[in-house]
């Protein structure tokens, strides 16, 4: 490799490895999150198992005697795991992650995480970054040699996810991180065969412009003008208006309670009626709200994929879509564990309902038998399969780049 | 000398077709940027006018019903943008637009439009002040790439000193010909869209004055990249050698520094955790906190401080709904906490912030963005007045309803009926527009550094034209 070749590779390996070190610290800052929720769900447990089993305080009913508020107390917070490969692409990690609870009715977001928005706005360096936007330009501007410049990517690529923290002792991140190296490999060879092109100097660097920045940013801005992002604005005020009919209802029947006060009951009402006018009242809220709910996903759903779509028309954007699929940072890692979070609430919901059947107030044994949350990583087909269409078209890119290739001018 | 410089510069810009193709595809996509700032700004307007309203009438139609209970209904508050937010969209994707004034619920905007997005749009999203940062810098590499380099490759530099130029007057030329090409590209853009933001936005008081301070930044940081550009253009040997090194400035300058700065603020202050926060906001209330006592200990004294104003003894005696008054006590105590814990959360965010300002020592792109987000009321910190002014409201309407039932639900207790009339004593939400100027005067760290790149990059593309005539000699 001669000098000329050393000076751009060596900046573009410093690079990689600065953005994996940058990743790393990301990665550990972002997973205290799930040392926190686990050590709030252990006080939760035990508070809950104290409290279980006393029937009164000075003549009042107390909150806890309500098996409702017992369990309301105690239900588990629950978080997504740090994906292994997130120092490699932070991606969506800080923006997705929320942390949710069970409750009557199955299961909902509880806590945003508390994020500079100043921050989120910028978005992170990590290894990802650095394989979209200085790849190219190493293989399109420096000193022509076919191998090396192949071979960059997943080399840098290598030493960045090892750097980056990922745990090798498990077989999700060897897989990932081939799939990752798959990517990135012809992520150069469509460079590679785009520089072999031979065009006038200036040229690569415009379509470097165009293929890197304006084609993904239109097809961002283009799918935001044609079939926008549901609004949260008019989804908040719809539920809200769904809400009026029955909440006028149901404050009527919880009346005795001040809505969710049982220890102020009256009337000679019992914390069990509580439980049971409660439990049916926030059964009708989640039912009224549901709906809504998944029309705004589904939108917004739609309106991702409309971007994928769009964003085929570019490698860069090709390759950063599969690099944060396969990293786990995406965006269907985040839904896979919302929805373990809601079977988990409806399983919580059958087994409060059983508890509520049990009679007053909760006792140590009745929280035993409530469903203990486990995480569950998503499954492999999941984000493999938005990893193959990855691959599949940048072989498509590489093909055509290929395919288009004429013969070289006479030296 | 330096004006034929100038003038054959211009010419030759406007003759050659692929720089005016790269000019005009540039404003083409400022052009459809502003577009799409404008329409979701529109869009964003009109939903939160049609929402507002309709939470309104959800408010006044709710029926009769405890006045405790329609706290729980509560309202819902969304932020107002400024027109300038078309241009400079800031941190918004990123912050919420919905605060549920709700007793029980934490009052802070949440949902966040990014979490609809799709991830690409932290690739490239074709804001105008994406295009500011990102995509003109890149333009001006490309246009400027070859102003010097150009000439000493194909041996025009020593043929113009043969017949008489000097070397400063050739620089001087050719600095002021191709930046007065930069300077009409960058005015038309400005220009375009100012005038769109004022058509759809409307323009108030201080966004005509934020705007021109706006395009002072954009001069000074376009400026920035245009003399690094020519410095490069200067001290290269051939036109390939000063594009590449052009684009390897961009690429540290618009992508690779500002992010790193970003992330340095959010390691080096960690962000509060929401689940701490969720503890502590409940130890709060049922512990106490400073200098208020534990929640059995408060309970009891709000029931004392009534025996003692009602001169009776016993509970059946008092005239006045006791829940009512213990959730009057409560909510202050749950307002006191909320101001306390908010602030110390805030305080990490405002340090974070600080780490990008004085990172923005290595990055001018970040100080572009804190000083353009700022001036269009679109920094994260610019939210926590509207979110100050949702707490307050939601704190006053607990206040009213639950003293209503206080004072009126002793026979009735939780029977107790409030209607319209009630409802209508709680004014609609309204947040004010954020304060663009007042918060931009402290970013004065950042437009000390924006005018220090300047003069600095100034001064060395000043310098490398000029003295590495060597370098032209040996190409």
């Amino acid at each position: 490799m001669n000098r000329y070749l050393a000076a751009p590779v060596s900046a573009f390996l410093l690079l990689g490895l600065a953005a994996a070190w940058n990743g790393r610290r990301m990665r550990d800052s972002l997973s205290q999150v799930e040392a926190h929720v686990a050590s709030a769900n252990q006080q939760r447990l035990e508070i809950g198992k104290l409290n279980a089993g006393f029937t009164s305080s000075e003549g009042r009913a107390r909150p806890e005697d309500s098996v409702l508020a017992a369990a309301e107390r105690m239900a588990p917070w629950m978080v997504s795991g740090t994906p292994g490969l997130a120092g490699a692409a932070i991606g969506q990690t800080a923006l997705r992650r929320t942390i949710w609870r069970p409750n009557s009715g199955g299961a909902e977001r509880g806590l945003e995480v508390f994020e500079n928005g100043q921050t989120l706005a910028v978005g992170g360096f990590d290894l990802a970054i650095v394989m979209v936007f200085a790849l190219p330009l190493v293989i399109l501007f420096a000193p022509r040699h076919d191998m090396v410049l192949l071979t960059l990517g997943p080399a840098v690529s290598i030493l960045g996810i090892l750097l980056s923290g990922a745990p090798l002792a498990s077989a999700d991140t060897w897989m990932r991180g081939l799939v990752w190296l798959v990517l990135t490999g012809l992520y150069g060879f469509f460079w590679l065969s785009l520089r072999r092109k031979n065009w006038a100097y200036w040229a690569p660097a415009v379509a470097y412009v165009s293929l890197v920045l304006i084609v993904p940013g239109l097809a961002v801005t283009v799918t935001d003008l044609l079939l926008p992002a549901p609004s949260r604005v008019e989804l908040a005020a719809k539920q809200q208006a769904a809400l009026l009919p029955i909440m006028a209802k149901t404050s009527r029947d919880l009346a005795p309670f001040y809505e969710s006060h049982p220890e102020f009951a009256e009337n000679g009402a019992t914390p069990a009626d509580y439980d049971r006018v409660r439990l049916k009242a926030e059964a009708q809220w989640a039912d009224a709200l549901e709906p809504l709910r998944q029309q705004a996903e589904g939108r917004a759903g739609l309106h991702r994929m409309a971007v994928e779509v769009f964003g085929k028309l570019s490698p860069a954007s090709i390759l950063y879509s599969a690099l944060l699929e396969t990293a786990g940072t995406g965006v269907s890692r985040p839904e896979a564990f919302e929805e373990s979070a809601r079977e988990f609430g409806r399983q919580w919901s059958v087994a409060l309902r059983g508890s509520l059947g049990r009679g007053h107030p909760l006792r140590p044994a009745d929280l035993d038998r409530l469903p203990v949350y486990r995480y569950q990583e998503q499954s492999v087909l999941s984000w493999m399969l938005p990893a193959i269409i990855g691959i599949l078209s940048l072989l498509a890119w590489g093909a055509a780049m290929q395919l288009t290739h004429g013969k070289r001018p006479a030296a | 000398m330096i004006l034929s410089i100038v003038l054959k510069e211009w010419k030759e810009f406007w003759r050659n077709r692929a720089m005016r193709l790269i000019s005009l595809a540039y404003l083409a996509i400022y052009a459809l940027s502003v577009l799409s700032g404008a329409v979701e700004h529109r869009r964003y307007e009109a939903s939160r006018v049609a929402a507002e309203k309709s939470v309104r009438e959800s408010w006044l139609n709710q029926g009769d019903k405890n006045p405790h209970a329609a706290t729980y209904f509560g309202t819902v508050a969304f932020p107002k943008r400024s027109a300038l937010s078309i241009l400079e969209p800031g941190a918004l994707p990123y912050l919420g637009v919905a605060a549920y004034l709700r007793a029980g619920r934490r009052t802070e905007f949440v949902d966040l439009p990014a979490r609809d997005e799709s991830p690409l749009a932290g690739l490239a999203n074709l804001t105008p002040a994406f295009c500011w940062q990102v995509i003109f810098p890149i333009v001006i590499v490309l246009l400027t790439y070859g102003a010097l380099a150009r000439d000493r490759e194909t041996g025009m530099e020593r043929y113009l000193m043969a017949v008489g130029s000097n070397r400063a007057t050739l620089v001087f030329g050719k600095t002021f010909g191709v930046g007065l090409v930069l300077l009409v590209i960058s005015l038309v853009a400005f220009g375009l869209g100012g005038a769109i933001a004022a058509l759809v936005g409307g323009f108030e008081r201080e966004d005509t004055s934020a705007w021109l301070l706006l395009g002072l930044f954009y001069f000074l940081f376009s400026g920035t990249v245009f003399f690094l550009a020519l410095a490069i253009s200067g001290l290269a040997s051939t036109s390939q050698k000063s594009l590449t090194g052009g684009l390897v400035i961009w690429l540290l300058l618009a992508v690779v520094l500002p992010r790193w700065v970003a992330d340095n603020g959010r390691v080096l202050t960690a962000s509060p955790s929401a689940m701490e926060m969720n503890r502590i906001a409940e130890s709060d209330l049922e512990r106490g906190f400073e200098d208020r006592p534990p929640r059995e200990a408060r309970l009891e004294g709000t029931l004392n401080m009534l025996f003692r104003e009602m001169k009776v003894g016993r509970r059946e005696d008092l005239t006045v709904n006791l829940p009512g008054f213990y959730f009057i006590s409560e909510a202050e105590v749950e307002n006191a906490s909320r101001g306390l814990r908010l602030g110390q959360a805030r305080r990490t965010f405002v340090a974070q912030n600080a780490t990008m300002e004085w990172g923005a020592a290595f990055s001018p792109a970040t100080a572009l963005q804190l000083l353009g987000s700022t001036l269009a009321g679109t920094s994260a910190s610019q939210r926590d007045s509207a979110t100050d002014a949702a707490n307050l409201y939601a704190h006053r309407m607990r206040r009213i309803l639950n003293r209503e039932l206080a004072a009126k639900g002793k026979e009735q207790g939780g029977a107790f009926l409030s209607g319209a009339k009630m409802w209508n004593q709680i004014d609609s939400f309204e947040a004010d527009l954020p304060q663009q100027f007042e918060t931009a005067t402290g970013r004065t760290r950042s437009i000390v550094t924006l005018l220090i790149w300047f003069s600095l990059t100034l001064i060395l593309a000043a310098t490398s034209g000029l003295v590495v005539p060597q370098l032209g000699a040996r190409a």
